[in-house]
């Protein structure tokens, strides 16, 4: 167990939360975009994008400190980017070059109501941790004032 | 034997290390607050049940019990949070608030230690 374990653990969940944040701007910009990629010769509009967060457990000596009790763990991770699946708006508007024959233009499956809460959520958490981190370092600070 | 082996100086020097190991649970815990399945972990504390349960080793690479046959302390699973839909079962407002509590037994336990070492200095004479 190393002497800066805590503050390693606390800023991979800075990392992981403001990779959040990121995935969070990268919905919000691309709420009108129609053309994400081609298939089948038809644009398609951009899908939402979801982060998927886990534990670090990288290693056996890691999974064996986990199961004998005495690790805390290595902190979190992003683990994987994935598309939200929700089936697209659709709007019907014949003069977008877009549109489909019918009409109707196919949206991305972005909610702003949704983006603005894992927003807040991304911002909490992250405040959180630096919570956290300020209080390790001060209790390391402490430590080195032992024998002054 | 050594010149502190008579203080308390070894018994806060363990507490302190359990201290720093909650420290690094809570920031584990609190990293993982948005994990999916993410289950809250906390440091238990020996009680004399479980220091008698030591392992009987006949050879130095087997392994213990549990890590407590060394540190005075282990890490378990912390079932009290409710389980939410994502299943985390990390209470965010727990922690915080064991991280308050953790600080302040940190800087008593720094306190004790530093006064014993100024009681050395002055039996010393050297100041």
């Amino acid at each position: 167990m190393g002497m800066f374990d805590g503050l390693n653990i606390s800023a991979s969940g800075l990392t992981a939360q403001r990779f959040r944040m990121d995935v969070v701007s990268s919905n919000i910009a691309n709420s009108d975009t129609t053309r994400e990629k081609k298939v089948g010769g038809q644009w398609q509009p951009y899908q939402r994008k979801v982060v998927n967060l886990a534990p670090v457990q990288n290693s056996f000596q890691s999974v064996l400190d986990d199961s004998m009790g005495s690790s805390a763990g290595g902190g979190v991770q992003v683990a994987s980017v994935t598309a939200d699946t929700t089936p697209f708006n659709e709007k019907y508007d014949p003069s977008d070059p877009d549109a489909d024959k019918n009409g109707y233009v196919k949206e991305p499956n972005v909610d702003p109501l949704k983006e603005m809460v894992d927003l807040m959520d991304a911002n909490r958490s992250y405040e959180a941790n630096v919570t956290v981190m300020n209080a390790n370092k001060n209790m390391l600070t402490k430590a080195l004032d032992i024998g002054r | 034997m050594n010149i502190f082996s008579a203080t308390t100086i070894p018994i806060v020097e363990q507490a302190m290390n359990g201290s720093m190991a909650e420290q690094n649970v809570l920031a584990q815990n609190i990293a993982n607050v948005d994990t999916p399945n993410y289950k809250a972990k906390q440091v238990a504390f020996d009680d004399v049940f479980n220091n008698a349960l030591t392992a009987e080793k006949t050879n130095p690479k087997h392994l213990s019990f549990s890590s407590d046959d060394e540190a005075g302390y282990r890490i378990e699973n912390d079932s009290s949070g409710a389980v939410q839909n994502n299943g985390n079962n990390v209470d965010i407002d727990a922690q915080m608030s064991n991280l308050a509590k953790n600080q302040l037994r940190y800087q008593a336990l720094e306190q004790a230690v530093s006064n014993q070492f100024q009681q050395f200095n002055t039996v010393l004479g050297g100041k």
